[in-house]
């Protein structure tokens, strides 16, 4: 079996390397990569390229491959932390015991002003959480979905309350609304 | 309007890192409709709606990350090399201990605890298979306890849980192999969950299908153990991995006769009409599947499968 014991061999991780670069480079590019990001991304799957390198037998596919799905999953947890950001934050507005009214009253219109701009479904499952202050059982209860798919159906409408809440007096609305449910 | 939030916070924020506080205090200033800030955001924090919409994208300059690399897998190969070297020394050292003392000492002894040799020996625990099930399923489980030792921080946490995921499966082949079939489906239970928290490469998913299939074969659970297959070749081709494919297409066709050989035995047994048609649709299956399967891909040619001598 080919190891890495072999300095010729060595070589070859170190060649394939080099000439993936202009394929690597353009992998980040084309999905936006931050530059201060890129390099975890890389560090990874370069590592984990070393560590299984004589289980792969196709390195260039296997490297290439590789780097598109972390990708994928880097823009998937920035956009996860983000949602969870926005969701804790409004749980937390709307928890603040001693508000004065005036300012509940504000903090409601203005959160109201931007669910009635997502999908009927996501409108209902939001005001559910964050109006009766529903837990994802009984929201999946009340709107008739499994148990096992609510906290899907909740992440999409949470992604939706995201982008809008970002497009709040944009005059153009982020295409991608009919993912909302 | 409050006042603006400070510029320095807002790319905090969209990766979720600021206290509760101060993600609440942004949050309430962007429902307030402030569209500087909502542009700041969006623009730093979201990702792109399409490819190619991002016009900084074209400046970055990723050079910087390239070199750092280098560096780093270059030292890592350094040390990766040198443990390789003295792995094979190891387990004959290891090897050459009565059987009940090998689990104390690889378990007491860091000198053990190192990815190469933990390889190694998941790789013997392979090898010996048929002819020396016992001797295999000693391998897998000392393979099982070094890889319970790697470091998450020296390799990865990811990287470790998929050798892991390794160990458990090749000790779960390891069980089957001895005809411990409840033992070897919970180790696959526990191969499947590790694997899960690792680093989602295809390779070692696809090894570990392979060797679930053969599992399901054994249980004759021959539907689930053709899907899993089916499942490898998909990961095979996409990866133009022909051995891998080979291997997956060499199992299907084993599969298929123990399937015809199992069919035959309950049609002797029952002489039931089901069985009887049962058995007609998966000769046909066999006979159809491995040369027509895939008809744009004809570089590896399996076998055709063999009748089976009468249970």
């Amino acid at each position: 079996m080919a190891t890495l014991d072999h300095p010729e061999l060595r070589e070859s991780l170190n060649l394939l390397l080099k000439n993936a670069r202009p394929r690597l480079e353009r992998v980040l590019r084309n999905f936006e990569i931050p530059p201060e990001d890129a390099e975890d991304i890389l560090q990874d799957t370069q590592l984990t390229l070393l560590y299984k390198w004589d289980k792969i037998r196709s390195p260039e596919s296997w490297l290439i491959g590789t780097m598109k799905k972390k990708c994928i999953m880097y823009w998937r947890k920035r956009r996860g932390s983000l949602c969870e950001a926005v969701d804790t934050a409004i749980l937390d507005l709307l928890a603040v015991p001693q508000a004065p009214d005036q300012e509940r009253a504000e903090l409601t219109s203005d959160l109201n002003r931007v669910l009635s701009r997502l999908s009927s479904r996501c409108r209902s499952l939001l005001k559910l959480r964050y109006g009766l202050g529903y837990g994802p059982t009984e929201v999946a209860e009340q709107m008739g979905y499994r148990t096992s798919s609510i906290r899907k159906v909740t992440n999409r409408c949470l992604a939706a309350l995201t982008r809008q809440l970002l497009a709040v007096g944009f005059d153009r609305v982020p295409e991608g609304e009919p993912q909302d449910g | 309007m409050d006042r603006h939030p400070e510029l320095s916070l807002l790319p905090s924020f969209g990766r979720g890192r600021l206290t509760r506080r101060q993600s609440r205090e942004i949050v309430r200033h962007l429902l307030a409709r402030c569209e500087s800030c909502c542009r700041t955001l969006a623009a730093r924090a979201l990702p792109p709606l399409r490819p190619g919409e991002n016009r900084d994208a074209e400046s970055f300059d990723y050079a910087a990350a390239f070199t750092k690399v280098r560096r780093e897998t270059e030292l890592r190969q350094a040390a990766l090399t040198a443990e390789r070297a003295a792995a094979p020394e190891l387990l004959r050292e290891l090897l050459a201990q009565p059987a009940d003392r090998r689990q104390l000492l690889a378990a007491a002894s860091p000198r053990y605890h190192t990815w190469a040799f933990c390889e190694l020996l998941l790789d013997a625990a392979g090898e010996p298979g048929f002819p020396a099930p016992a001797h295999a399923l000693g391998l897998a489980r000392l393979g099982v306890d070094v890889a319970g030792h790697l470091a998450p921080a020296v390799y990865g946490e990811a990287r470790v849980n998929d050798l892991r995921a390794r160990a458990w499966a090749v000790l779960g082949n390891a069980q089957r192999l001895r005809s411990d079939l409840g033992q070897a489906e919970e180790c696959f239970v526990k191969a499947e969950r590790l694997l899960k928290q690792g680093t989602g490469d295809p390779v070692e998913k696809a090894q570990l299908l392979l060797l679930k299939s053969s599992l399901r074969g054994k249980q004759q659970r021959f539907r689930e153990a053709f899907r899993l297959l089916d499942r490898v070749l998909a990961i095979g081709r996409k990866l133009g991995d022909e051995p891998l494919r080979g291997k997956a297409l060499l199992l299907q066709g084993f599969l298929h006769r123990e399937a015809i050989a199992a069919l035959l035995f309950f049609h002797q047994a029952a002489q039931m009409e089901s069985v009887t048609l049962n058995l007609i649709h998966e000769v046909t299956r066999a006979c159809r599947g491995l040369h027509c399967r895939e008809p744009r891909q004809r570089q590896i040619s399996a076998p055709a499968p063999r009748w089976p001598a009468r249970p």
